[in-house]
């Protein structure tokens, strides 16, 4: 199907774009003038004033969404320089959906992408990290992990197992410690910027609860080639390589907490034999 | 010939209020007192899991409506498909007695601006609006309510006051009303109308559910910002409307700066208190 035509398309082609400028409608004489031809005004407001008044909602409503989704990248960039993101962002990525909840997804991406904001790591690692908890939010449900799958297996069988992980384990390399700025900024502090140093996240959700983790870089490669569909013994070895380890058998009583630990986190939904 | 609630067997639920997040823990632990729950169906449509668990809990214990705020009914651009099949979907999950939406447009050109942007009152509007309500109502199978918007300008092309928009399009599209009484005094005063005028107009047999809500005085305009009491002149104004309606499903919504629960509940026990007055 296409658009019909006649001067309801044109008339809404015009308020559509009116209502997504990002200046402000009455210090354009030329818009002042296409507004006088279209909106009567009334009493207390012209018609361009009228007009200004769907753009000013389009800003506050699509900025204070996003403003909620990425808290760190705000504290970080200010509200002027975060409203200057989001307009440059929205100029290339108009929103498209019916559920704001998708507004953000190719915002860090974008801030990665395009200067300024791709030369501040930090910022750009900060969008990742609050994205990951909308994702993590959203990720499908699956049943829970039945520890009796497992009650049978023997220990030869282990090696070629696969852990299959909840939709919502998201899984994050940071170079920056972001997970204590996050919290601060939940607890209404206004932390400074922090110094670089490694820092290796989980955000998962339990429940309808959202949590991260911070594990070790180890457990990270493996949970990384486990999510990659390798098999335990092959996954163990990769990561050990990955830390110059050359026997990956040593790292079974780790392997073994750390299966411990993911389990009771609903990290793995799943074990195939 | 019978009204068009008595054709779809539309029941009066009472008084309810919206299903807000700072009330879920409360309202599906505890269970409380409340007639029906609306719902905003769009937060449903793409099934994110937490959500569509909280909604199957919500209906095993109440009435519940799905009230869209996206279906861009107005617009120039095709209906979305891909939309009305998530909402038909949602409509089959949850068998409400009916559905609505507002009387609007939302964005053109595939951009969506998340807003109810107003109509002009022309005949070009409303048959283009009568023809693609004809079409959704076809599709969902359930009946559909068009909900009256808060508007913030009026456009030169108009030809007609907006209750007569509105009632046209609800009987040529034969289509209900969700009838807004707080949009009515913000536009009403927005742009020097009579509300009374409205109230008196719209064919009373369509009106299948009644809004109230708060709205904001921003100096040289009122906004609808649903983030207040009642206002008294909205009060009045639904009343009025009752008197002409009859029991009529009545919803309380607040959107912003919500309230604790207790607070919420005595609201909708005044819009009880004020249909028992007025149709007693």
């Amino acid at each position: 199907m296409t658009r019909s035509h006649g001067d309801l398309a044109s008339l809404q082609d015009l308020v559509m774009h009116a209502s997504t400028r990002k200046d402000a409608l009455p210090d354009d004489p030329a818009m002042v003038l296409r507004a006088s031809r279209v909106v009567a005004g009334s009493a207390r407001l012209s018609p361009v004033e009228q007009l200004d008044i769907y753009r000013e909602q389009f800003w506050a409503r699509h900025v204070h969404s996003l403003q909620e989704d990425f808290a760190i990248a705000l504290h970080l960039l200010g509200e002027r320089g975060f409203f200057d993101l989001v307009a440059a962002y929205l100029g290339e990525c108009p929103p498209r959906s019916f559920d704001l909840r998708c507004l953000g997804a190719k915002l860090p991406e974008f801030a990665a992408s395009h200067a300024p904001w791709r030369e501040d790591a930090l910022l750009c690692e900060s969008m990742r990290l609050d994205w990951a908890y909308m994702a993590a939010f959203d990720a499908l449900d699956v049943p829970p992990f039945d520890p009796q799958s497992i009650a049978t297996a023997g220990e030869d069988e282990w090696p070629h197992a696969k852990l299959v992980l909840h939709p919502s384990v998201q899984r994050l390399a940071l170079a920056y410690p972001l997970l204590a700025m996050r919290e601060a900024l939940r607890r209404g502090e206004k932390p400074g910027r922090p110094e670089r140093g490694p820092e290796h996240l989980v955000v998962y959700r339990q429940g309808e609860w959202l949590h991260c983790l911070a594990i070790e870089a180890m457990a990270f490669e493996l949970l990384g080639a486990l999510a990659q569909n390798m098999e335990l013994g092959a996954a163990c070895e990769s990561a050990a390589k990955a830390h110059g380890i050359d026997d990956a058998d040593a790292l079974g009583p780790k392997v073994g907490e750390w299966f411990q630990q993911w389990t009771a986190s609903g990290w793995v939904s799943e074990v195939r034999f | 010939m019978s009204s068009y609630r008595q054709r779809h067997r539309i029941p009066d639920l009472g008084v309810g209020v919206g299903f807000r997040q700072p009330h879920h823990a409360k309202v599906l632990g505890d269970v409380p007192a409340m007639d029906w729950f609306e719902v905003i169906g769009d937060n449903y449509l793409l099934e994110p899991p937490i959500a569509m668990q909280k909604l199957e809990k919500l209906r095993a214990s109440y009435r519940v409506v799905p009230h869209g705020v996206s279906m861009s009914i107005g617009s120039t651009d095709p209906l979305d498909r891909d939309y009305l099949t998530r909402l038909k979907k949602l409509l089959r999950r949850i068998e409400p007695p009916w559905c609505s939406d507002h009387l609007c447009w939302s964005g053109v050109s595939d951009v969506v601006v998340n807003d109810l942007l107003p109509l002009p009152y022309t005949k070009e509007a409303i048959d283009h609006v009568v023809a693609r309500v004809r079409q959704v109502q076809d599709f969902l199978e359930v009946p559909f309510a068009l909900e009256n918007v808060s508007s913030y300008l009026t456009y030169t092309s108009s030809a007609m006051p907006e209750w007569d928009f509105l009632g046209e399009i609800a009987e040529r599209a034969d289509c209900g009303i969700l009838f807004d009484c707080n949009n009515i005094y913000v536009s009403a005063k927005n742009h020097g109308f009579d509300p009374d005028a409205y109230v008196d107009a719209i064919p009373v047999d369509r009106v299948v559910q009644i809004h109230l809500a708060g709205h904001t005085d921003k100096g040289s305009y009122l906004l609808d910002t649903h983030s207040d009491h009642v206002k008294d002149e909205v009060w009045a104004l639904y009343r009025r409307t009752l008197a002409r309606v009859g029991p009529t499903s009545t919803l309380i919504e607040w959107d912003t700066d919500i309230p604790e629960w207790d607070v919420l509940v005595a609201e909708a026990d005044k819009a009880r208190a004020v249909r028992a007055e007025v149709l007693r």
